[in-house]
C-alpha cells in the first residue's frame, strides 16, 4: 500500500511541465507551503488530498488481558471555500485494522472508515496582504458511514472494525500566523459522541490541540515540529467502562513539506510518543504519515 | 486518473476480513458426596479422574406403606434431599443448600522467566475471570459474575459455569473462591417462604443477597422403633462467619494450552460429603464454632473434579 501512494506521487510528477496548474499561491498570495487543512482560503479554492497512516499500540496487561492493534489507513480528503470567509472539508479513510490478543486470538477488519465533515470559519485576520495573522473558528462532524465489518458472517470484535459508527461532533478554535519563512499553527478543539456505535462502543470525551511550527527553504521545502495532544475520558462498551482506554497522550511530530510543483505538496510526519499518561495499560508507537495535496 | 488508479490499488480497506479464535478454558462444577478415589500420590488437593456410571438419583420415592410424620423438621420422605454424615453418626439431611462461586483463575507453572511477572502479579491483582476480561457466557452463566450452585440437584453433572480466554502456556492449578452473591449473580433463586405445615412440606428459598452459603437441613432427634419420629431443622447461613477467601486446587499434571491446543476443560468439584466429618450438627444452629467448622469444610471440600484437553464431557443420562 505503501508502494501505491509512492506510486502515485512519482507519476504526478513525471507529468509534462506543459500542463497548466492553478495556482493557489498566486490567489491567495501567500506561498506558505500549508497542508490539508492549513490553508488560507480564497472564493472557489479547491484542494485533495491523500494521506497514508500507520499506527500500533498495546493495551491491558501482559498474558493476562493484552490486545496489540495495528491500523493501516488511506485518507481521502476533499476541501471547497466557498469565500474568503468559511472553508467546508470532507474526508474518507479507508481502513484495514488487525489485532492479536494474548489467547492467541486474531482478527482483520478492512473497509471504509467513518467520514468527517469540517467547516473551518475564519473569523479574523490582521489587515495585511497578504494577512499574517489568521484565527477562526472549525465546526466538524464525523459521521457513521462505516460499515459493521464480519467474518463468516459473524461480526469482527470492535478492535478490528474499520469505523466504530458513531456521531461525533466537534467544535474548535484555530490560529495561524503565517510569516514566511515561518509558519506557526495552533489549534484547539473538542469532541463528544453524541450516542453508541458498533456493539455499544462510545469513545469517551476528548480534548484535542495541536501547535505546529515550520521553516521553509526557499519555498519549496519545508521543515516541521509540532507538539499534538490527546486529552481524553475512558471509553465505554454497552455502558461498562474500558480501564485501559483514555488519559493524557502528548505526541512529538517532526515533519517534511515538499512543493515539487505549484500547487502541489508532499508531506511526511512521523509522530513520536513522549508524555504518556494513559488510564491503565496503554503503549502507542510511533505513527507514520504520508499525504499528498493538490490545488485545483 | 492514473495516479488516483494507482493510490487505490492494494489500498488498505481492501484486505479480507479474517478471525480466528483464542485459547478457551471451559469451567465447570460437579458436585459429588465424596471425592473419587484416585491412584497414586495423594497431596490433599487431588485431582479427581471423571466418575464412572451414570449419576446417583437423589429423589426419594414415596412408599406405598403409611408412615408415621416425622414432626419438628421437613417433610423427609417427601423431599428430595442429599444426606451427610456428622461425627456423631447424625444423618444430615440437606434439602436446600447454595453455594456462591465467586470467581476462579488458572496459575501459570512457576518459570525462571515468569518470575518477575509473578512477583509483579503479587503486588498488582491479578485479571481473572471479572466482567469485560476473558470471560465468556455459557448456557446462560459466566465467570464474570459470581455462580450460585444449588448443591441439592443431580450428583457428577458438570454445570457449565462459562469459558475463560487464556493464554498458551503450562498452568498448575486453579484458584477458586468463594464470595457472596449480589443481585445479579447467575442461578440465584428467588426467595419464597416455608409452607406453613409440620412438618414443613415446602422449605423456603433463602435470600442470598450478601451470603455465601445458605443451608435448609434438618437431622433425626427421636426414633421410635427404628423409624424417625422426631427431627429438628438445621437451618444456617454465613452470617458472622469467616470463609477463606481463595482455595488454591493444585493439578496433578499441568494443563497445557496454546496454539494447536485451543481447548481445555476444568471441572470444579464440590465433595458435600466431608462438610460434618468433624462436626456435630446438632450443635450448627447454636453453635458459632460449629458453624465456622462447617464453612471451612465447605471451602476445603473444593477439589479438581476433572481436567483435560477440548470441550466439557457430556452429562450422562440419569437412571
Amino acid at each position: 500500500m505503501r508502494n501505491s501512494l509512492l506510486t502515485a506521487v512519482a507519476l504526478v510528477l513525471s507529468v509534462s511541465s506543459n500542463v497548466t496548474w492553478a495556482c493557489a499561491t498566486c490567489l491567495c498570495g501567500d506561498p506558505t507551503i500549508t497542508t490539508m487543512g492549513t490553508e488560507k482560503p480564497f472564493a472557489g479554492r479547491m484542494r485533495a488530498g491523500v494521506e497514508y497512516l500507520s499506527r500500533s499500540e498495546k493495551t491491558a496487561q501482559p498474558g493476562l488481558s493484552e490486545l496489540v492493534t495495528e491500523e493501516q489507513r488511506v485518507t481521502y480528503s476533499f476541501s471547497y471555500a466557498f469565500n474568503s470567509d468559511w472553508m467546508f472539508a470532507a474526508s474518507l479513510p479507508t481502513v484495514t485494522k488487525s489485532f492479536s490478543r494474548f489467547d492467541s486470538s486474531t482478527a482483520q477488519g478492512s473497509g471504509m472508515g467513518d467520514m468527517d465533515f469540517s467547516a473551518r470559519w475564519f473569523l479574523g485576520k490582521d489587515s495585511r496582504f497578504p494577512a499574517r495573522y489568521l484565527w477562526g473558528m472549525q465546526l466538524g462532524l464525523r459521521a457513521p458511514t462505516s460499515t459493521e465489518q464480519k467474518n463468516n458472517g459473524v461480526a469482527l470484535d470492535i478492535d478490528a472494525q474499520p469505523g466504530v459508527g458513531a456521531t461525533v461532533p466537534s467544535v474548535g478554535i484555530w490560529y495561524g500566523r503565517y510569516a514566511l519563512p515561518w509558519f506557526l499553527y495552533t489549534s484547539a478543539s473538542v469532541q463528544h459522541a453524541i450516542a453508541d456505535g458498533i456493539q455499544g462502543y462510545r469513545a469517551g470525551d476528548a480534548a484535542l490541540t495541536t501547535v505546529m511550527t515550520q521553516y521553509a527553504f526557499k519555498n519549496r521545502v519545508a521543515v516541521q515540529l509540532s507538539l499534538d495532544g490527546r486529552f481524553k475520558r475512558h471509553d465505554k462498551y454497552v455502558g461498562i467502562q474500558d480501564n485501559d482506554s483514555g488519559g493524557v497522550l502528548v505526541m512529538a511530530t517532526p515533519g517534511l513539506a515538499w512543493t515539487p510543483y505549484e500547487d502541489f505538496v508532499v508531506n511526511m510526519s512521523y509522530q513520536i510518543p513522549v508524555i504518556e499518561n494513559s488510564n491503565g495499560r496503554q503503549e502507542e508507537d510511533a505513527t507514520l504519515r504520508v499525504g499528498v495535496a493538490y490545488d485545483f | 486518473m492514473i495516479a488516483a488508479v494507482a493510490a487505490l490499488a492494494g489500498c488498505p480497506g481492501q484486505e479480507n476480513n479474517s478471525a480466528e479464535s483464542g485459547i478457551r478454558v471451559h469451567f465447570a462444577e460437579v458436585h459429588v458426596n465424596e471425592r473419587p478415589a484416585v491412584l497414586g500420590k495423594s497431596t490433599g488437593l487431588i485431582e479427581s479422574p471423571i466418575a464412572a456410571g451414570p449419576a446417583r438419583a437423589v429423589a426419594r420415592s414415596i412408599s406405598a406403606r403409611a408412615v408415621p410424620l416425622d414432626t419438628g423438621g421437613y417433610a423427609h420422605t417427601a423431599l428430595e434431599y442429599h444426606e451427610i454424615t456428622d461425627n456423631a453418626s447424625h444423618g444430615l439431611s440437606m434439602y436446600r443448600m447454595y453455594l456462591v462461586v465467586d470467581h476462579v483463575e488458572l496459575v501459570p507453572c512457576a518459570s525462571l522467566s515468569q518470575l518477575p511477572m509473578r512477583l509483579l502479579n503479587s503486588l498488582i491483582p491479578t485479571a481473572s475471570a471479572h466482567a469485560g476480561h476473558g470471560a465468556e457466557p455459557v448456557g446462560g452463566r459466566s465467570l464474570g459474575e459470581a455462580n450460585v450452585i444449588d448443591v441439592v440437584t443431580r450428583d457428577e453433572y458438570y454445570l457449565a459455569l462459562g469459558d475463560l480466554a487464556v493464554a498458551p502456556g503450562r498452568y498448575c492449578s486453579v484458584k477458586v473462591a468463594l464470595g457472596p452473591a449480589q443481585d445479579d449473580s447467575y442461578g440465584k433463586p428467588v426467595p419464597a417462604a416455608a409452607s406453613a405445615d409440620d412438618p414443613i412440606s415446602t422449605p423456603d428459598v433463602p435470600d442470598l443477597e450478601g451470603k455465601i452459603f445458605a443451608l435448609r437441613a434438618d437431622y433425626c432427634t427421636t426414633f421410635d422403633a427404628g423409624v424417625c419420629v422426631g427431627r429438628a431443622r438445621v437451618d444456617i447461613d454465613d452470617a458472622g462467619l469467616t470463609l477463606p477467601d481463595v482455595q488454591t486446587i493444585d493439578f496433578a499434571t499441568p494443563l497445557e494450552v496454546s496454539a494447536t491446543k485451543r481447548n481445555a476443560f476444568v471441572a470444579i468439584g464440590i465433595a458435600y460429603g466431608t462438610w460434618a466429618h468433624d462436626v456435630n450438627v446438632s450443635l450448627l444452629a447454636s453453635d458459632m464454632n460449629e458453624r465456622q467448622k462447617f464453612a471451612d469444610n465447605i471451602a476445603s471440600s473444593l477439589h479438581v473434579f476433572a481436567k483435560g484437553l477440548g470441550g466439557l464431557p457430556p452429562n450422562v443420562s440419569a437412571e
